[in-house]
């Protein structure tokens, strides 16, 4: 038997490939698989949170427990008394609790199991009670239509989406995560604004200074964090004014001044 | 935000640097290839030929390669759709080929290696780390 010297070849065991190219084409994919997943699952979740009534709401919310939601959650007296002055002109099964928490970006948010949380940078902003007020009616509008269920929702399909990732990209779908629960949709936005106002009216008395707050948001960089979860305030702004005067809300009375300091 | 960015560096970087290093490999393995072709490496049990042995022994010659960031991206990627993980089939066939060569390195004196076993074992497997591979060849080295 005759031995034959001979090199390895490489194209057998290791053909040289575009990986980029193979890449570019596998995360395309991905990437289409994922969008037309996410938005299925989205249009599935709003077809159920159309249909579920706030006692199911009641009962479906009691079954998880969200008591750890915020680390420096902050109990306060006077932000009670005023949400406790508009819910009863939702009328929904539940109590809503209003927090205060100790963040620096201007921030408010409804989360499921009737909290709202209104950020210490937030609260720091406000003028007077009146706008203060504004701000509780928009975050109840929310409760109202149900976009808190949309929001945890939302939350539940990324992080089920993400355990597909988990081993390899679970980090990138960290900070989607924790964003996702105060990102409504610009009309779930403009609804709550209408919300707000009828609550405020309801509630309250009046709608004066119900869109100072914006007015000023408008300018000033400060806000960059908030415009990104709340885009557009002109368009806001106008359809807040056109609604006070086609459902001719009160706007003669003197604002109230904040009996507390944040 | 920072995740991604970090994400993407990793990402970059390992394509970068591991690409550069895999060539740099392949041309040194093919150099060396050359210079070790006169001895003769075969898998069979029994020498080509009996006559003239002086002694015989063990030889081998391992390697630890690890993969990279953009490697374990994309064979996560192929993780889903399945198919030829490419990436790792050019870093084995360097472990493969690197071991084999320094088991022939180790006995340049010899007249051949019978017996070639080629095995592997993965270093890190279970960790969520970067992995590496060894590859270990071994061989009866015959001196005549």
């Amino acid at each position: 038997m005759k031995y034959t010297h001979k090199l390895p070849d490489a194209s057998v065991n290791a053909p040289e490939k575009s990986v980029l190219l193979e890449t570019g084409k596998l995360l395309a994919v991905l990437f289409i698989v994922g969008i037309v997943f996410y938005f299925s699952l989205n249009m599935l979740l709003n077809f159920v949170v159309e249909r579920i009534t706030p006692v199911q709401e009641k009962q479906l919310i009691s079954l998880i427990d969200f008591t750890p939601m915020m680390e420096n959650e902050k109990e306060n007296d006077y932000l009670q008394e005023l949400t406790d002055k508009l819910t009863p002109c939702l009328s929904l099964p539940y109590s809503i609790k209003t927090y205060m928490i100790d963040t620096k970006e201007p921030n408010a948010f409804a989360m499921p199991s009737g909290k709202i949380y209104i950020t210490k940078g937030m609260l720091e902003e406000i003028q007077n009670e009146n706008e203060l007020v504004g701000i509780i009616g928009h975050e109840l509008g929310h409760f109202k239509h149900k976009d808190h269920l949309r929001g945890l929702g939302n939350s539940l399909i990324l992080a089920f989406m993400s355990l597909f990732l988990e081993n390899n990209y679970g980090t990138l779908f960290d900070t989607s995560l924790q964003l996702s629960h105060a990102k409504y949709s610009q009309k779930a936005e403009f609804e709550a604004d209408i919300f707000g106002l009828s609550a405020m009216q309801c509630g309250y008395g009046n709608v004066v200074s119900s869109t100072t707050l914006f007015e000023r948001m408008n300018d000033g960089n400060k806000w960059i964090y908030f415009l990104e979860t709340h885009p557009d305030f002109t368009s806001r702004i106008e359809k807040m004014k056109a609604e006070i005067v086609e459902k001719g809300y009160n706007l003669e009375a003197n604002i109230t001044p904040l009996k507390e300091k944040f | 935000m920072y995740d991604i960015l970090f994400f993407l560096t990793l990402i970059v970087v390992g394509y970068i640097f591991g690409t550069v290093i895999e060539k740099r490999h392949f041309k040194s393995l093919m150099m060396r290839e050359e210079q070790m072709l006169y001895l003769p490496t075969i898998a069979l049990k029994k020498p080509l030929d009996d006559e003239g042995i002086v002694r015989s022994e063990l030889v081998n010659g391992s390697v630890v390669i690890s993969i990279d960031f953009f490697k374990k991206f994309v064979a996560g990627l192929i993780n889903f759709f399945g198919g030829n993980i490419t990436v790792y089939e050019s870093l084995i066939d360097r472990a493969r080929r690197e071991a084999t060569l320094r088991m022939k390195e180790s006995a340049k004196d010899a007249s051949e290696i019978i017996n070639i076993k080629i095995e592997t074992s993965s270093i890190s497997k279970n960790t969520k780390g970067i992995g590496a591979i060894e590859v270990l060849a071994y061989g009866t080295a015959i001196y005549r």
